[in-house]
């Protein structure tokens, strides 16, 4: 996880605004994603972010097991965050860790707000989010793929859920952190919201902020939110257009 | 939303009424929306603790103990201090509360306080080092839930920081590679004190320092942690609904306002602020 | 009264397809006022001048009572079979409901169907409250399946594999032979003269599953059929069962 020794006394952003991997303050990094990608399950997505590389399988709606899970009057929503071992610098051991058990309560709740539930009494959905690489932002990058395998397994929703981290360098806030902004920055605020309805489902932050900061920071969360919800749409448009159905259909 | 996920049949009927009583500005308990319950701080109740705290917040109780340690620094952080916290949610507290590992809602509460008081760097971590890349203090935070009417989160973090605030550790005389701990002892050099405000939403309305009752209606709560200065030191929103940007910018303004009174509180227990 | 979407767009979950006053229809809900959004990956329509709905793309088998399924055997019990119709909810098979007199006192209802096997019936009663049941004796074609093979297409692309009154089927049926019985539920169930027939009606299946909502599928079939005529005419022209 640690990035070269010296890199704590370089500054992460130029006078001018760049920072070190050359992007500008309100400049995402570049961004992937594919949709149905894998066969045996409901639904499924990959997302590059950076070097972040996320995988995500939805299962379900299917019968809840073990049975006392089962909700009478709608389906119970399952994550799994969880990083490979090979995804980080040193290896991280695959049993779930206390981060990877909190990221997981906590993208299941940025989730929550926007999958029907009610839809599919005593089912369960599961999302399984594979971190294959990390280099920041993985919670971030796991929410806006598993919202895209959530609807690529047609799932109803009343919105996307899309997420991205925000942060500060030199007294700055900046879109979407990388790895060593994140270890040396002053502040990183992951933010997750539903595009559509305007609402926020996912909130943290490490790191201090003023409140002109964190205003800020959450108006470009929003942008950020904006344009991966654009790529979201355009991974299921591509993987579904040719399907759109002719006019010949009853 | 036109629906809740997370809240049960019952409680949806419950909240029903519960959202009309807010609306008129009192709660069950007849707090304004935006009131603290009575906070009650007392410290050093442990002498073989190196700091403990216990904090209640009406009938909500936590605890915590500290010990403090000489260890190895992490290896990326050489002349760094460390300070760990751990949380368990006993027994004692709630019928609801099993003995054995902790459960994500447990682990989640334990690492909010954590950041809180770790991430804000408002304690002085290379203050902490005895020996460069060898020794430096290790400060354990060992929070109890001890009673939960609501708001564990607040008791939690609270009780951990006035351990920390008021806990000693050693001098030490260096020789070389040896370390000798003298009779004399310091504070722990923490700077600023960031204090947890949690803050709910029940139907419409935003309530702070939520009680039992109230959780258990509630859909979506976030902990700002907030420094002297008006910033904001770390963040948590819990539970499965969303927030507004608006409701977000006015949990700020709640938890920086009430996160004020209780540091005043907290200096007038503690007979002690931060260096 | 302004309607977004156009109709047969590809709509994705959160999409605005109307403001107004309109009514919702199947994974269409309204919000914010007014404003109708799709729930679902779908193509957008507008029925009755003012309906709204999505037909979805991708996602469960959802039974609904009178579907004809195709089944698969998972547990047997004391008096009954689990059966995975591929839908969120297993269904029960009551011994009573299986063409066949059985005494599940005294009879094993293994003799009669086991693990894996398959069975074709119909839903006799689901309301999402209790597990689906299934009933093999409304109907004399439903019961034990024997012989032939058994696929699995994507379930929302059944009704483009039975087409328009069953006339794609009945087109594969007269052109190759085949025996062609599709489950609302995204198993089909093949029989044919032969292994060769069998194989053209499947790959011939999974052409129509593959380009299901593309213009101009039936003439697309139609000439592949008649390629895989000319290319062994004797097994299309032999015994039809």
């Amino acid at each position: 996880m640690v990035e070269a020794a010296d890199s704590g006394s370089k500054p992460l952003l130029s006078p001018d605004g760049i920072r070190t991997d050359g992007r500008k303050i309100d400049e995402m990094r570049k961004v992937k994603m594919e949709v149905g990608l894998l066969k045996n399950c409901s639904g499924s997505a990959y997302i590059e972010q950076g070097k972040t590389k996320i995988i995500v399988a939805v299962h379900g709606p299917r019968e809840a097991h073990p049975k006392h899970l089962a909700q009478p009057g709608r389906a119970i929503l399952r994550t799994r965050y969880h990083m490979a071992p090979f995804s980080t610098s040193d290896r991280k051991s695959p049993a779930p860790s206390r981060r990877e058990i909190e990221i997981t309560k906590v993208i299941r709740e940025a989730l929550e707000p926007a999958v029907m539930l009610d839809e599919f009494p005593k089912t369960s959905i599961d999302v399984f989010i594979e971190v294959l690489q990390a280099d920041a932002g993985t919670r971030s990058a796991g929410i806006t793929a598993a919202a895209l395998a959530l609807a690529e397994a047609g799932i109803p929703m009343r919105d996307m859920v899309a997420a991205v981290a925000v942060g500060k360098l030199e007294g700055r806030v900046v879109m979407d952190l990388n790895e060593e902004e994140d270890e040396h920055g002053q502040a990183d605020m992951p933010v997750a919201m539903m595009p559509n309805v305007n609402r926020i489902t996912l909130l943290q932050l490490n790191g201090r902020l003023t409140r002109a900061e964190f205003e800020e920071g959450l108006s470009m969360a929003r942008r950020g939110v904006d344009q991966l919800y654009e790529m979201q749409k355009q991974a299921l448009r591509e993987k579904y257009t040719s399907s759109e159905p002719a006019q010949e259909e009853d | 939303m036109d629906s809740v996920n997370s809240i049960s049949e019952a409680a949806s009927l419950r909240l029903r009424d519960l959202n009309a009583v807010l609306a008129t500005g009192v709660r069950e308990d007849g707090r304004k929306l935006d009131e603290y319950r009575n906070i009650d701080i007392k410290t050093n109740l442990y002498e073989k603790a190196d700091g403990s705290a216990m904090v209640r917040i009406g009938n909500t109780v936590a605890v915590a103990g500290i010990k403090i340690a000489r260890g190895a620094p992490f290896p990326d952080t050489p002349n760094d201090g460390v300070l760990t916290v751990s949380l368990e949610l006993l027994p004692h507290a709630s019928p609801d509360f099993e003995p054995g590992p902790p459960d994500e809602g447990a682990i989640e509460m334990s690492r909010v306080v954590d950041r809180g008081l770790r991430e804000s760097k408002s304690i002085k971590y290379n203050e902490l080092c005895i020996i460069p890349g060898k020794s430096v203090w290790i400060i354990y935070v060992d929070v109890y839930a001890l009673d939960h009417d609501g708001n564990l989160q607040d008791a939690a973090g609270l009780a951990a920081l006035a351990a920390v605030l008021t806990a000693k550790l050693p001098e030490v005389k260096i020789e070389g590679d040896t370390v000798t701990e003298l009779e004399t002892k310091r504070p722990i050099p923490i700077v600023e004190t960031p204090v947890p405000v949690t803050v709910a939403k029940v139907g419409d309305h935003l309530l702070v320092d939520p009680s039992a009752a109230e959780e258990e209606v509630s859909s979506v709560r976030v902990t700002m942690t907030t420094i002297e200065s008006g910033v904001v030191a770390s963040i948590q929103k819990s539970g499965s609904d969303s927030i507004t940007m608006e409701e977000a910018l006015k949990i700020y303004d709640l938890a920086f306002a009430r996160a004020k009174e209780i540091r005043g509180k907290l200096t007038a227990a503690l007979g002690v602020s931060p260096a | 009264m302004n309607i977004i979407a156009k109709h047969r767009q590809l709509v994705t979950p959160g999409d605005l397809v109307a403001e107004g006053k309109f009514r919702a229809g199947q994974n269409v809900i309204k919000l914010n006022g007014d404003r109708f959004y799709a729930t679902v990956l779908g193509s957008f329509e507008i029925k009755d001048r003012d309906t709204l709905s999505v037909r979805a793309l991708r996602g469960p088998y959802i039974p609904r009572r009178g579907d004809k399924v195709i089944g698969k055997v998972v547990d047997i019990s004391m008096g009954s079979w689990t059966v995975d119709i591929r839908a969120p909810y297993e269904a029960t098979l009551p011994a009573g409901r299986f063409p066949a007199r059985i005494n599940p006192v005294f009879d094993d209802i293994r003799k009669f169907m086991g693990a894996d096997d398959f069975v074709y019936a119909e839903i006799a009663e689901f309301d999402r409250a209790r597990p689906p049941i299934l009933d093999a004796t409304l109907n004399r074609e439903y019961g034990l399946i024997r012989q032939g093979v058994v696929i699995e297409v994507e379930p929302t692309r059944v009704p483009r594999i039975i087409g328009k009154k069953g006339s794609m089927i009945q087109l594969l049926n007269r052109e190759l032979g085949s025996q062609i019985t599709v489950g609302q539920n995204g198993r089909v169930w093949v029989r044919a003269p032969s292994p060769e027939a069998v194989s053209n009606t499947v790959s011939t299946i999974r052409l129509i599953e593959a380009e299901a909502h593309t213009q101009g599928l039936t003439s697309r079939v139609e000439e592949r059929l008649k390629t895989l005529k000319n290319a062994s005419q004797k097994v299309a022209t032999e015994n039809k069962e």
